[in-house]
């Protein structure tokens, strides 16, 4: 009887949201909101960020053992020096020989966004991580591998219990562990930002460009995250051999048709080749798309239907601009880097 | 005296089906146990046996997977309602111990029970979990967020997939494609629960034949593969609404 209630007990908390409570003992880590920034999502309301979680998700984002051959770690694609993106790959490299599908996102900023991937189709940051685990073109692992694997670690069954208060090693604590490391990875401290905070001034060159981008790129890649996180149609033709049409195969909806996330700019100048598969390999290329390529269809944005006009002049002042969006604290915060 | 105790066990139960945290419950809760026995052409579902479609087509089942929650009990007449359980389980063909489930419900006087198949909006956005909600269980889509309620897949000659096998994934909770369904089942033959709950088991049978027929008919040569939410989801989740009925209560 008394241990049918204690069954019963058990399955009731068995299906709970997000019970999973953190060491006591572990030091608590607050994302710094910069100056200007917007409030960050509720994504870490029920995951708080500790030092232990976050240096356990950081060993786990480096350990190629996350994969199949132990060779594609987190890391592998989304590479610091790149901002976090894959460096001049238009498509990233996976298990076997085999390519991802669509260009590598830079990961900066995360915990501001509510839809993760090029077509929003992950609602929280914290599942994001099983679709490249799983998939048999990326990392080509099962979570039950995984699992085993870190078990038999001793470091990290060291980790788990300075983070979660003890060596259990479940997905959950996996993935909540990766979501805490990856929502630290802030970059806002670009020469741009330094002008914002007064800190700093522009170039002639740079304020030409930055007046430009306002006028004619902010719309959608909204300051300070350098974007809206809307999904549009930027009038790419597309590739027949990736036949990818963006949103619309998340949400089924024809007015989505070809509609990929507006990216951050932020780091832009090291996370190319640009666009959702990479077809751009220079900054030039994309703005000389705008001027003078855009597709027009049904969904195409009316933002770019009409092309967006600029001079020469003006585009080199604008790459000039989009230079002083490098954060290369960012790029070189030893707290990001590989752990030794 | 006797109403007012009963009133303070219903407040009880009522605290506890709501508090998942509280591990003190008392011998007076009212533990219902749901037995569900999987049935496919009349008879106990078998993996690897032959049976017939509503189409007339031969299949053979490798998995069956199907995520129903959040049980209640109510009655037509009187139009009172128990507490709802919110747990969730995962019934796995694999598996006999998940085939057994453990509700706690307010005692009173009931003729129907009432539960859902699938997995709350809620939950299917609120990031990783654990238990039955595990992404362990292979319940959930990896690319598209959110969870797979009913997972059917074997084998049958007609079917133009690799290896002749047929492949369902269901699931979606976004509006327009719900596939969560609401499931309010009578108790047999005007039966009602009084006074009290312990012991008693609920025997439901799980009708696979139903999967194919339901509402709509469905054909594994048509569409032999269904892994995305919208679409045949709507339609399979439609059916798979009737393969659920109380064959027995068991009171104490």
């Amino acid at each position: 009887m008394i241990i049918s209630f204690f069954i019963a007990v058990w399955l009731m908390e068995s299906c709970k949201k997000n019970d999973l409570e953190n060491n006591p003992a572990a030091t608590p880590l607050a994302i710094v909101i910069p100056p200007g920034f917007p409030p960050i999502s509720d994504a870490y309301l029920n995951n708080p960020i500790t030092q232990e979680g976050f240096d356990l998700g950081k060993k786990l984002f480096y350990d190629g053992r996350l994969s199949k051959d132990g060779n594609f770690g987190c890391n592998t694609c989304h590479q610091q020096f790149a901002g976090f993106a894959t460096f001049d790959h238009n498509l990233s490299h996976g298990f076997n020989n085999q390519f991802t599908t669509r260009n590598a996102p830079a990961l900066a900023n995360l915990a501001w966004y509510r839809e993760f991937h090029w077509d929003g189709g992950i609602k929280s940051l914290e599942v994001q991580p099983l679709a490249p685990l799983t998939a048999s073109n990326e990392m080509a692992e099962t979570i039950e591998n995984v699992l085993l694997k870190l078990q038999q670690d001793e470091d990290y069954r060291k980790k788990f219990k300075a983070a979660f208060g003890s060596e259990e090693i479940n997905s959950q604590r996996m993935l909540k562990a990766l979501s805490q490391f990856m929502g630290m990875l802030v970059s806002a401290n670009s020469k741009y930002d330094q002008v914002k905070q007064g800190k700093n001034s522009f170039t002639a060159a740079e304020q030409r460009g930055y007046d430009v981008f306002v006028q004619k790129c902010s719309s959608c890649h909204k300051e300070p995250l350098f974007t809206d996180q809307s999904f549009r149609n930027t009038g790419l033709p597309t590739d027949p051999y990736l036949n990818d049409n963006g949103r619309m195969h998340i949400t089924h909806r024809a007015e989505d048709s070809l509609k990929f996330k507006v990216p951050s700019l932020r780091n832009i100048y090291v996370t190319q080749p640009y666009g959702h598969d990479g077809r751009f390999y220079s900054i030039g290329a994309v703005i000389d798309h705008y001027r003078f390529s855009v597709v027009n269809g049904p969904t195409t944005d009316p933002l770019v239907k009409n092309k967006i006009s600029m001079s020469d002049f003006d585009k080199l002042d604008l790459l000039v601009f989009l230079r002083t969006l490098t954060d290369s604290t960012f790029l070189n915060d030893k707290r990001f880097a590989q752990p030794q | 005296m006797k109403t007012k105790l009963i009133i303070i066990l219903l407040l009880c139960a009522g605290i506890f089906a709501g508090c998942s945290k509280d591990k003190s419950i008392s011998k007076e809760s009212n533990q219902v146990t749901l037995n569900f026995r999987l049935t496919a052409n009349g008879e106990p579902l078998q993996p690897g046996t032959n049976y017939i479609n509503g189409s007339g087509e031969t299949f053979t089942v490798s998995t069956f997977k199907i995520y129903v929650s959040s049980f209640s009990f109510r009655n037509v007449g009187t139009s009172q309602i128990s507490n709802t359980d919110p747990a969730c389980f995962l019934i796995n063909m694999q598996d006999p111990a998940s085939l057994k489930a453990n509700v706690t419900l307010s005692s009173g006087q009931f003729n129907q029970l009432v539960f859902y198949v699938g997995v709350d909006s809620n939950r299917n956005v609120s990031g990783a979990q654990t238990g039955s909600l595990d992404p362990l269980n292979g319940m959930f889509w990896t690319w598209n967020t959110g969870y797979i309620f009913a997972k059917f897949e074997g084998n049958s000659s007609v079917s133009s997939n690799i290896g002749n096998s047929f492949v369902y994934h269901i699931g979606g909770f976004r509006t327009g494609e719900n596939a969560i369904r609401k499931i309010i089942l009578d108790f047999p033959g005007d039966q009602t629960i009084t006074s009290g709950n312990i012991g008693t088991e609920i025997r439901l049978d799980i009708d696979l034949d139903r999967w194919f027929t339901g509402v709509n008919n469905i054909s594994i040569a048509s569409t032999p593969v269904w892994m995305e939410p919208g679409g045949l989801s709507l339609e399979l989740a439609d059916n798979y609404a009737t393969m659920f009925s109380i064959q027995d209560i068991i009171t104490p």
